[in-house]
């Protein structure tokens, strides 16, 4: 399949680049063309990808030449030799005449095709992962008129809205041509195999028509449907794939989501991902509840619109301004200070990895760039040790700019080659890098190799080339062959010849000082992360997802009892410490904050502002948080018993300041149970901070109710063991069916790994960059080695000159180490100073030290000037054996 | 009748022209064909690229050595994208008289004791 994907692109990329041959040709020929091509890579591709990319590639120089010379002779003109004809002739001689150098020579050849291809496969991999996440448009219908809508107090705004807020929002702008609400829940898929717990969401009936998706079978909702008319569901590609096999005609069908059966209706195209992970989609039905006025600060939907025609986002974000602004002042109580704006989707979901992701292209950018400077090297080396051959040619009348254009030639010859190798590369190291990345980064399913992909690396692999290749190719037809031709040759070749190699190898050095840099940055970054104290132990902890469908469980009695039978069950386990249940555990992926005041003041639009956690009472002791003051939640904080809350830290010194909290009376605004009890709460203890979202922001205020007085029905169980904690997982699986067997049990989940998911991307991240900075060291390693050790044979006579009259092998050692040493010296100097630079680009990524950090260029530099060392350490060693006498009779 | 052009004139025909013009005696082929069937009579020492025959082509056909065939191959097989050619009279004699030059070419060389059967060795060393 990839094949036949990868074959209608190429069969384009060529069809595109007929637009280079004569218009005549293109218009008689040009189809049948494009189809003896599609044969020719088609007979190739039964071969296997190699045969197709290098058919590809010779296609491609073949349709090159063919059309220059096609130009150059029409054919109308009858078949007489032509002086213009000539010229053709040439440009054909010097890509035979490359082809017969590169075979010549397979080791250089070799070296440089996987110098190349290293350098653009990376590329090629790290750019098709950019393109599918940041630059492909969505899988939508003009994409870029579909916005979020953004919402809140200026430093606080959230995607979340009310289902009131929402509906005047939108009704009362006119930028909007649709716009549906949606709001992700979670269902527990039964009947046929294990059950599974899947994500998914409930949506306006007119979401998919909103998003401009087209079903891939079936149908979107209708309206009826959206008042309540049919259990009905909409699932997802990969779903469909991996629960349903893929199988036709189950529109139509019942499936069973929440123990309730519901229709299956349509069955969405892969890509189409909104909320991100959703997998279904159910209607969205607001109750009475729900519009109610008081209901106005309860957020919890999320809107996409459809802008307008004619329209633009920053018109769309003046129009909700204005409507919000209203808002503001007619729910002043509610609404007071808030502002809205509407956010392209697409930026939305890729603001978190964007830079991420353009700091590694920037990262292996500069990779290619090391690989380059390596090849220009080699290929200097090589010009060096051509120059009779170039000087021949120049005396038998070749001019300057045949003599570039033969180089060019080879080096673009190379750059295809390793363009080639690169792409098949690539296509490997994408799958790597895709299997690897952590889930944080969106779209990853849509990663793919396509034109825009192919385009980027023929002009990656063509920009190289010319950049590599123009160096040696006029260094070598300008002063240098002048000097060859002056000089027949005897220790004739001094500095001047290779100062350009120098000159190549401090750039080499720099850039890798540069990469090194910042992946120490990283690493420090990450190493500092991994010493945050969270504020409890997750070590030994094992926890699992659980929600209760309501078709089972609608009283807040029958869930608080479910859940109180659980835990008993549990804590009966043999190597169970402890096991308790929340709502909200850190870094786990249920969360809610609420407003809470004093009931004896005013309810104010700035109030206070707290982390919702529900709890049991073995909660503190399974996770270690500990006690500050006051007591901890027990058995006797139950539904009959007077409400309580806890608070941490951050709230008492936020909001307490100068007060004892204890023993004062909150009221929350915020109920997540059923049956809520919404009367005044006492605040009874104090506990420690805990980092909930992520280990490198500050604590944010929480307040902790007792579960037994809040029975929500999704929550996680954690459950402290004595040993390794998955162990427990079988046992624990057991626990659950002995309840209920259709219940699923998801994310399943050492805690360890729950800390360890939220800094995966870092992890990630500082892993790629190490990787990329290790390979441009060692790039970096073998050009001063390469400069050095064609130093050394080119003064080969010199030194025995030297050593014939009386200097130590050491002096002669320690002239080339010396002259290592200054390259390295230099490079580290331009390398730092790019480095400051390029730092900056990274400061959002840094975490506990900053863009200049001294101990990091340290590392680097020491780091960098052994590893140069090591590589001058050779070339000097050969250096100090010369033999003089072998050496002055060297020619 | 039109009088033919001197076929000699149309010499000598580039190794491509020669191979198309072989390829098409007696058969009507389309494009990748013409390349397949020169590559399996070389075994695979001519391959021809696409633009390469096609080039080739459009130059026989405006020398008029090669038109266009209507005969095409059972539908089944067939493809409307393609073209078939087929080689003109003057076409025919225009490649028996390249195969007269060089065969005299041959001759003269033979008649001198230059045989193909070793090729003179190249230095392959360095300088």
């Amino acid at each position: 399949m990839m094949h036949a994907r990868l074959l209608a692109v190429l069969v384009r990329i060529y069809g595109t680049a007929l637009l280079i041959c004569p218009r005549p040709l293109r218009d008689r020929y040009g189809t049948e063309m494009r189809a003896a091509f599609a044969d020719r890579c088609d007979d190739a591709a039964s071969q296997s990808i190699g045969a197709l990319l290098r058919a590809f590639a010779r296609e491609l120089a073949d349709l090159v030449v063919a059309s220059i010379a096609a130009r150059r002779a029409p054919a109308a003109t009858p078949p007489v030799p032509s002086p213009r004809r000539s010229v053709v002739r040439s440009i054909w001689q010097d890509v035979a005449y490359a082809a017969r150098m590169l075979r010549r020579q397979p080791g250089f050849t070799f070296v440089a095709v996987l110098t190349l291809a290293l350098g653009i496969g990376a590329n090629t991999a790290v750019f098709t992962v950019v393109n599918g996440v940041l630059l492909r448009p969505l899988p939508y219908d003009d994409p870029d008129r579909l916005v979020l809508l953004l919402y809140g107090r200026p430093g606080r705004i959230t995607q979340w809205l009310s289902p009131l807020n929402y509906r005047d929002l939108v009704g009362q702008s006119a930028a909007f041509q649709d716009a549906a609400a949606f709001t992700p829940v979670t269902g527990n898929l039964t009947g046929e195999g294990d059950p599974e717990r899947i994500d998914g969401a409930s949506v306006s009936w007119n979401f998919f028509s909103v998003l401009g998706v087209a079903m891939r079978e079936g149908r979107g909702f209708i309206e009826a449907e959206g008042a309540g008319d049919g259990d009905v569901v909409v699932i997802g590609d990969g779903l469909w794939r991996r629960r349903f096999g893929g199988q036709a005609g189950l529109i139509g069908t019942t499936i069973r989501l929440d123990g309730r059966p519901r229709t299956l209706v349509g069955i969405a195209p892969a890509g189409v991902a909104l909320p991100a992970k959703a997998e279904f989609w159910r209607p969205l039905i607001f109750t009475p509840r729900d519009l109610a006025p008081r209901s106005r600060g309860a957020q919890w939907i999320s809107a996409v619109a459809r802008i307008a025609g004619g329209g633009d986002v920053a018109r769309a974000t003046a129009a909700v301004q204005t409507v919000a602004a209203r808002l503001a002042v007619e729910h002043e109580a509610i609404n007071g200070g808030t502002t809205a704006l509407a956010m392209p989707l697409h930026q939305r979901m890729v603001q978190n990895v964007r830079q991420t992701l353009l700091v590694l292209l920037g990262a292996v950018g500069l990779v290619l760039l090391i690989a380059c400077v390596n090849v220009a090297n080699l290929l200097l080396a090589r010009a060096q040790s051509r120059t009779r051959e170039v000087a021949v040619r120049a005396a038998l009348g070749a001019g300057r700019g045949r003599l570039v254009a033969q180089f060019l030639s080879e080096a673009i010859l190379l750059g295809l080659l390793g363009g080639a190798a690169g792409l098949a590369a690539a296509y490997w190291c994408t799958r790597a890098l895709v299997a690897l990345a952590p889930a944080s980064i969106p779209r990853l399913g849509e990663v793919a190799i396509d034109l825009r992909v192919l385009a980027f690396t023929f002009a990656v692999a063509c920009g190289t080339s010319v950049l590599f290749g123009l160096m040696p190719a006029l260094s070598a037809s300008g002063g240098a062959l002048a000097r060859v031709i002056g000089a027949a040759g005897r220790g004739a070749v001094g500095a001047g010849a290779s100062r350009p190699r120098r000159a190549l190898v401090v750039c080499e050095m720099a850039l890798a000082v540069m990469l090194l840099v910042g992946a120490g940055l990283l690493i420090r970054s990450y190493a500092r992360l991994q010493q945050v104290s969270p504020g409890f132990d997750p070590e030994g902890i094992i926890t699992f997802n659980l929600s209760l469908p309501e078709a089972k469980y609608s009283s807040s009695s029958s869930i608080a009892g479910f859940t109180a039978t659980l835990l008993a069950r549990l804590h009966r386990e043999p190597g169970v410490e402890t096991a308790a249940a929340v709502f909200g555990l850190p870094f786990g992926d249920l969360s809610a904050s609420t407003s809470f005041r004093n009931p004896s003041k005013p309810d104010t639009p700035d109030g206070p502002l707290a982390g919702m956690r529900i709890v049991s009472p073995e909660y503190f002791k399974t996770m270690r948080i500990p006690l500050v003051a006051g007591r901890l939640l027990d058995e006797r904080d139950d539904d009959s018993a007077p409400e309580v809350v806890l608070i941490n830290q951050q709230t008492a010194r936020r909001y307490f300041a100068g007060e004892n909290p204890l023993g004062q009376q909150i009221r929350v605004g915020v109920t997540l149970a059923r049956e809520a009890r919404s009367n005044n709460k006492t605040i009874v203890g104090i506990v420690g901070d805990v980092k909930y979202g992520r280990l490198d922001a500050d604590t944010p205020p929480e307040i902790y109710l007792p579960y037994a007085q809040h029975a929500v029905d999704e929550f996680t169980i954690a459950v402290r063991t004595t040993g390794d904690p998955m162990a427990f997982a079988p046992a624990l699986r057991r626990d659950v069916a002995a309840i209920d067997r259709e219940l699923p049990i998801a994310r399943i989940e050492p805690m360890t790994a729950v800390v360890g998911a939220s800094i995966a991307e870092r992890r990630f991240t500082m892993l790629l960059l190490s990787a990329f900075a290790a390979v441009a060291a060692l790039l970096a390693a073998i050009g001063v080695y390469g400069v050095l050790a064609y130093l050394v044979s080119q003064r080969t006579q010199e030194i025995g000159v030297r050593l014939a009259i009386g200097a130590a092998p050491g002096d002669v050692a320690r002239l080339f180490l010396r002259e290592g040493a200054r390259l390295t010296v230099i490079g580290l100097v331009a390398g730092f100073a790019g480095a400051a630079a390029a730092a900056r680009a990274l400061s959002a990524l840094l975490f506990g030290v900053t863009a200049t950090d001294p101990a990091t260029f340290g590392a680097v530099a020491g780091a960098l000037a052994l590893v140069a060392l090591a590589a001058a350490y050779f070339p000097a060693r050969r250096a100090s054996r010369v033999d003089p006498m072998t050496a002055l009779r060297t020619d | 009748m039109q009088q033919m052009d001197d076929p000699r004139s149309f010499l000598p025909l580039t190794p491509q022209q020669f191979h198309i013009l072989l390829s098409l005696t007696g058969a009507h082929l389309h494009g990748y064909a013409i390349i397949r069937d020169v590559e399996q009579r070389t075994s695979g020492a001519l391959r021809l690229g696409t633009g390469t025959l096609y080039t080739a082509l459009a130059r026989l056909e405006a020398l008029a050595l090669v038109d266009e065939s209507t005969r095409r191959a059972p539908a089944a097989e067939d493809d409307d994208r393609r073209r078939y050619y087929r080689i003109t009279p003057l076409g025919r004699a225009v490649l028996t008289a390249e195969t007269e030059r060089l065969e005299s070419l041959l001759r003269h060389a033979r008649a001198k004791g230059i045989a193909a059967a070793g090729r003179p060795a190249l230095s392959r060393g360095r300088s």
